[in-house]
């Protein structure tokens, strides 16, 4: 049910107490001062799953598997930035992502007319499409053995300040170089679940596996991330 | 064993990274939790902002949709039986139905070519046409009133199960939707013409429109019973509402004028629908995943009942797509569902007996129900075939479903 680009739903207010912990030794790490309002997430923090947002997904995947290139615009615009967020966390580049990102619109565009899974289904199908694409990038034996050169990703214009942006950089490049010890399937799973927010349902059909072996996966996977983590990020 | 562990572990952390308050465990394990929970929520933060730059967002899309008008353009514009949710369909899609519903009856009223009205007749929900025959009927309809238009209303919801039992019979894997709604047309057109029946009776006293309506009753239910087995699960909730519509549809004409109309009072596996219905309706607005045993069990059961269906889904859990196109994985036997689930779960071994038991309950009360059915074993397809034998295929894998579910943990 969770389409959305960002991360899906946080669930109650201990949740937040967990998250700003966490901020706090961030921040503290850095030498700052506590986590101030700026550093709060923006608005829609706490996102219930949205039943009106599903049926326009769904009313715009009919639409545009008839032909409607406005709705498949749509689409795009609702979903670019979760496969783009996969893409990068799984390459760790941000001009490998826009090339990838780029290549499964267009398959997706292709492909559209004879997509026959359900409305809902469209991001999981979406990041199928990625995944297979990642995953003969990382055939190719040129790229095999190194981890492309750490790009940062570019700052949005809205960042809020420059220690803001300088922490969150530091804490995405840490984060990309341990996920990438991981094996490949765990790292799918965790930026489908934590990076785009896909739900149990969505991973699983994603990854072509069962709803437990996702719930393992992503447990087996937190728990080598989090040895692969510097102590203070832990 | 390590397996089960490690699988109570991974359910535990997926709830607690959910949102869900984890259960109280001991406090090394709490703590572990939290770590691991900490760790999630670190990569949710993280990832929080766009990695994408807006202006390659901007420029990719341009090229999209430049791209787009060819690629699009070839795309078939008739509308085909598509695969949406369960039950009322995304509001553009009810949009199309209602514009080409009223277009046809345009159509039909300014006396449009009589080939295609009478061609649209045998038309089945989805096909070009079905529009078409809808508009005729509520053409035929705004030319009657009183008991007539309740009579003409009652025909009509027996043309929709007519349509249902056909698609049902087809067993296409996409049809779960166009089941659902024609069983909610029916439904409605039901009460509708129940409605004028009965107002009809009170106004002028004619029992033959009572009669009428308990001759609908008594011929619906019969058909919605044969139907039972073959409804996918997708249009489960649609049945269970139809079911109950006509047993009180009848109970009220029952009320109404008791001596009207020969036949015995009318319920259609009420209770065992409403339990099924229940069951699903709870475990999924609980955002439990039930044990995996009633959930193994709920999947193979429900499974049963369909054709050729490719869902795996139960009707009320929304947040699981379909797949694609993959054949069905369990085929409908005769032994009992479940037992060759693995013991996993629950640990315990009086599972499997609660649930014979329960089943046993089920079969009693149904045949109470429907007037003491024979206990003939069930044919395949014979006239004779009691009802009790046609229900087992659902009491069965109801009493394992709700003994798993009552007597879980």
């Amino acid at each position: 049910m969770r389409l959305s680009s960002r991360p899906s739903v946080y669930g109650p207010e201990d949740l937040a107490g967990l998250r700003h912990a966490v901020l706090t030794v961030l921040m503290s790490s850095a030498g700052q001062g506590p986590v101030g309002p700026t550093l709060a997430p923006d608005s829609g923090d706490v996102e219930p799953p949205d039943d009106a947002e599903q049926h326009r997904i769904v009313a715009l995947v009919d639409l545009a598997r008839k032909g409607d290139v406005e709705a498949f615009g749509q689409l795009y615009d609702h979903y670019v930035d979760s496969i783009h967020r996969y893409l990068y966390f799984r390459l760790s580049s941000v001009s490998l992502a826009d090339d990838l990102t780029s290549e499964t619109f267009f398959r997706a565009l292709r492909g559209i007319g004879s997509f026959r899974w359900q409305g809902k289904a469209f991001g999981a199908w979406l990041t199928t499409i990625a995944r297979n694409l990642v995953t003969d990038h990382y055939k190719s034996s040129r790229s095999r053995l190194e981890i492309v050169a750490d790009e940062l990703p570019e700052r949005p214009a809205d960042t809020k300040g420059p220690e803001e942006g300088a922490m969150a950089a530091l804490t995405s490049e840490v984060l990309v170089e341990a996920l990438h010890r991981l094996a490949p399937e765990q790292q799918d799973c965790l930026v489908m679940r934590f990076c785009q927010g896909l739900t149990i349902a969505e991973t699983a059909r994603s990854l072509g596996r069962s709803e437990g072996a996702v719930k393992q996966l992503q447990l087996r996977a937190i728990r080598n991330l989090a040895k692969h983590l510097p102590e203070d990020l832990r | 064993m390590r397996s089960r562990l490690s699988r109570r572990d991974a359910d535990v952390f997926a709830a607690a990274v959910d949102g869900h308050a984890p259960e109280a465990a001991d406090a090394a394990r709490a703590e572990r939790l939290h770590e691991l929970v900490d760790v999630a929520t670190l990569v949710r933060e993280t990832s929080r902002r766009p990695t994408a730059q807006r202006d390659f967002v901007a420029v990719l899309r341009s090229q999209l949709m430049a791209a787009a008008a060819d690629e699009l353009a070839g795309l078939d514009e008739t509308p085909e039986p598509e695969a949406h949710e369960a039950g009322h369909g995304a509001p553009a899609q009810v949009r199309v139905r209602r514009r080409l519903t009223a277009a046809a009856t345009a159509f039909v009223v300014v006396g449009g070519s009589f080939g295609i009205v009478a061609a649209s007749a045998q038309s089945m929900p989805g096909e070009m046409l079905y529009p078409v025959k809808r508009a005729t009927e509520r053409v035929e309809i705004m030319l009657r009133s009183g008991s007539a238009e309740g009579r003409a209303m009652l025909d009509n919801a027996s043309t929709r199960l007519d349509e249902v039992a056909a698609l049902a019979a087809e067993g296409k894997p996409d049809a779960d939707n166009l089941i659902a709604d024609t069983l909610t047309d029916f439904t409605d057109e039901a009460n509708d013409g129940g409605d004028l029946l009965l107002d009809s009776y009170q106004n002028n006293g004619s029992q033959s429109d009572i009669a009428e309506v308990r001759k609908f009753t008594a011929a619906s239910a019969d058909r919605l019973e044969d139907l039972a087995v073959s409804i996918p699960s997708g249009a489960a909730t649609e049945y269970a509402d139809a079911a109950r519509a006509i047993t009180g549809l009848d109970s009220t004409a029952v009320n109404a004028c008791p001596a009207c109309g020969g036949q015995p009072p009318v319920n259609v596996n009420g209770d065992l629908l409403s339990a099924v219905a229940y069951v699903l309706d709870k475990a999924n607005t609980d955002g439990i995943d039930p044990s995996a045993q009633a959930s193994g069990r709920r999947h193979e059961s429900i499974s049963r009942h369909k054709s050729e269906s490719s869902s795996q889904q139960p009707p009320a859990q929304g947040d699981l797509p379909l797949l694609p196109d993959d054949p069905i994985t369990d085929p409908p036997t005769d032994s009992l569902p479940g037992t060759s689930d693995g013991s996993d779960s629950s640990g315990t071994n009086s599972g499997p007996k609660n649930d014979s038991s329960l089943t046993d309950e089920l079969q009693d009360t149904t045949q109470d129900l429907t007037g003491g059915g024979s206990n003939q074993p069930k044919s395949g397809g014979g006239q004779d075939t009691g009802v009790s034998g046609l229900l087992a295929p659902i009491t069965q894998p109801v009493g394992e479903l709700l003994g798993g579910v009552l007597n879980g943990p």
